[in-house]
């Protein structure tokens, strides 16, 4: 387990790489290299770091341990082929713990970040209405069952693919320059992670790389089934390349449409699972 | 945190968790315990290994606070 989350670690962070070198060829400039994020977390995880006066001490370093924390436990719950209740769970959690990053800092910019990670909530709900849509046709809520089910009945995403489409979006909401990516937009510098420098932000880097790491790999085990591990990584940077597409080609909201948006894609999904519900 | 502690930390998460790997490996501990300390240490251990390599004994900063 450890080496396996270790890999993780770095192959989430070479995605997040990945993502930004192919939206700065998409607009036609050279990009940082592939590796850059994962330079970044060895770089700040060594500079040298403290808790600004204006901070709250214990939410300022307990959101950097739970955030890292909560998706070492995410990882563990997808190979072990358990609920995918546990993995909504923790991605709402995510929520409060990006909203108490932004107010631990006491920086008005983190506030802002905090505010707005807290009013795109409204981006979790096509999340829940594609686990419904799986649930109604695999009766079950465990990965393990849902491979499974896909063994004898093929692929998810050929039989509701909108439910697919839908933790699409979740997972595009949760990229890094994307027309979502309201909660870290420049005019607030960095959002609700601005004053968490050094090792702290570090440790923001390696939740970030494992959060990347298993949303993708649940969306490929979901909607693909079980695939050989050489294949699961080829899908996953595929993915990953798709969502830079989409981040490179539209521009960021403002924080009104992106919830508006995401408002209303969740409103398409609810009657998408309302329809599988009364059909199946 | 004086760097004293810090290396505590990090000698206790860093032993604790090969010791879980070892005794995982030879059938002794429970995979899910298993996990557990590495949900508990792998936080612990990073952000202490940080901290000691390069933890600052400046005076802490004040952010930019508003207008």
């Amino acid at each position: 387990m450890i080496p396996y989350l270790i890999f993780a670690i770095f192959f989430g962070l070479l995605l997040l790489g990945i993502h930004r070198k192919t939206i700065a060829r998409i607009q036609r400039r050279p990009g940082p290299p592939v590796w850059q994020e994962i330079l970044h977390m060895l770089k700040f995880a060594f500079k040298v770091t403290w808790i600004p006066a204006t901070a709250s001490d214990t939410l300022f370093v307990g959101v950097v341990l739970i955030a890292i924390g909560i998706w070492t436990a995410a990882l563990f719950v997808v190979l072990a082929g358990e609920s995918i209740l546990i993995i909504f769970g923790i991605y709402m959690l995510h929520k409060i713990v990006e909203h108490g990053f932004g107010l631990s800092s006491g920086s008005p910019y983190g506030k802002f970040g905090g505010v707005r990670s807290v009013i795109s909530a409204a981006s979790e709900i096509p999340l829940f209405v594609s686990i419904a849509a799986i649930a109604i046709y695999t009766k079950s809520l465990m990965l393990s069952d849902i491979i499974d089910y896909q063994q004898v009945h093929g692929p998810l995403i050929f039989i509701i693919p909108l439910a697919a489409f839908a933790m699409y979006m979740v997972i595009l909401s949760k990229m890094p320059y994307g027309p979502f990516s309201v909660v870290e937009a420049k005019e607030l510098v960095s959002g609700y992670k601005t004053e968490h420098f050094g090792v702290w932000r570090a440790g923001l880097e390696i939740c970030n790389g494992l959060k990347s790491y298993v949303l993708l790999m649940t969306f490929v085990i979901v909607f693909f089934g079980a695939v050989p591990f050489a294949w699961l990584l080829l899908a996953m940077v595929l993915i990953i390349i798709t969502l830079a597409f989409v981040c490179a080609l539209c521009p960021m909201l403002s924080p009104f449409d992106s919830v508006t948006i995401q408002t209303g894609i969740a409103g398409l999904m609810l009657i998408y699972a309302l329809y599988l519900g009364w059909t199946g | 945190m004086k760097k004293k502690t810090v290396f505590a930390i990090v000698l206790a998460c860093g032993v604790t968790a090969l010791v879980s790997m070892g005794l995982n490996w030879a059938g002794i501990m429970p995979l899910w315990l298993y996990e557990t300390v590495l949900v508990v240490d792998t936080p612990a251990f990073v952000i202490a290994l940080g901290l000691w390599v390069m933890a600052g004994n400046a005076d802490e900063d004040i952010p930019f606070i508003g207008y």
